[in-house]
């Protein structure tokens, strides 16, 4: 289709979405060598897909998707040893405050944490999560209330 | 209020931009490396279109097939021998028919092509003799090696008792053999009519 928003180069798309991908994929991951590859590979798929994106935001969920899914394989396939880097983490965040919010997240089961993510962080609403992760805004939204409810616990639980 | 710090924090997350230009730099490479192969299978695939439909032109335009061999394999899976098949075209079988013995004759086309260039002694493998009715008189009736020399081997079938009539010589296979080598089972399909 002629009106489609066509595929961009390598540097455009981490420009515009780089530091977005990379952030989701950390959160996800916990460490910084694990989201670089997830990262990497999502935009490797991206660049190779054959057809274009209706607009600026179906090519903004598609990469979410691809990147969510890459995620998803690099933590199964390292499941066992998945651990948070902290290092990484503070390196990126020396403020401990912020350090700690970040890694509260993290310590969440993968289903919340990524429904979490999504809606606080990048701002996306249910019916756009729930296509993204392929489950009804009903389940998003029993996610959300689930998933805020673990991070309360553990806020109280730490003394925040 | 933490939904917002976590915002907050989380925004601080990027990417270093040494990060940023060695994921670049492996992107785009693995990316033309992709486009590579995808051109080498693209060009693959014509070769193939190419030689099937070379083949194809060759059979409309009447083009004899030449045999080609194959390997024998054990039950197991061992390879135990060579055949060749598809010979009927590059054999031509003669007979003369005598009292008490059928002198076939069989002449290779191409004596200088393989494996008839090799061959040192031909004899019937696999054949029958049957009658008018299709009755069967001879089966297999195990044959000496005869010398095949200038792409043609005269081989004697022994007759006994035959009555008078016409007959048809039926041959699936010869055997080829040289010094030193496997026997090579030759396959076709041969029909020779004789009568007394």
């Amino acid at each position: 289709m002629s009106n489609e928003k066509p595929i961009g180069n390598c540097e455009e798309v981490f420009n515009a979405y780089g530091d977005m991908l990379f952030r989701l994929c950390f959160i996800m991951l916990g460490n910084e060598a694990d989201a670089k590859d997830a990262v990497q590979d999502a935009v490797v798929s991206y660049l190779t897909k054959k057809d274009g994106f209706k607009n600026a935001e179906h090519e903004k969920a598609w990469l979410i998707t691809t990147a969510k899914n890459k995620c998803r394989d690099i933590f199964r396939s390292k499941s066992r040893y998945r651990e948070i880097n902290i290092e990484d983490l503070q390196d990126m965040l020396p403020d401990e405050k912020e350090a700690n919010c970040i890694e509260i997240l993290m310590s969440i089961p993968e289903k919340y944490r990524l429904v979490l993510t999504l809606y606080y962080i990048e701002g996306r609403k249910v019916n756009e999560i729930a296509k993204i992760i392929g489950k009804t805004p009903s389940a998003v939204k029993m996610r959300l209330q689930t998933g805020r409810k673990m991070l309360k616990e553990i806020y109280i639980k730490e003394g925040f | 209020m933490y939904y917002e710090d976590l915002k907050i924090s989380a925004e601080k997350i990027v990417m270093s931009d040494k990060t940023k230009e060695e994921l670049i730099k492996n992107c785009e490479e693995i990316v033309e490396v992709k486009k590579m192969n995808k051109k080498k299978i693209s060009a693959k695939k014509i070769a193939v279109i190419a030689v099937v439909t070379a083949c194809l032109c060759c059979t409309a335009a009447g083009v004899v097939y030449r045999g080609g061999f194959r390997d024998i394999v054990r039950f197991d899976g061992a390879v135990v021998g060579t055949r060749y098949e598809q010979a009927t075209d590059e054999i031509k079988v003669s007979v003369t028919a005598e009292s008490e013995k059928l002198t076939v004759i069989a002449e290779a086309a191409d004596p200088a092509a393989f494996p008839y260039a090799a061959i040192e002694a031909l004899k019937l493998n696999d054949y029958k003799i049957v009658g008018e009715n299709g009755e069967k008189i001879i089966e297999n009736l195990p044959l000496e090696g005869s010398v095949f020399s200038g792409g043609k081997a005269k081989m004697i079938v022994p007759l006994q008792d035959l009555d008078n009539g016409g007959y048809k010589l039926i041959i699936r296979s010869f055997e080829g053999s040289s010094k030193g080598d496997q026997p090579l089972v030759i396959s076709g399909y041969w029909e020779v009519e004789f009568s007394f």
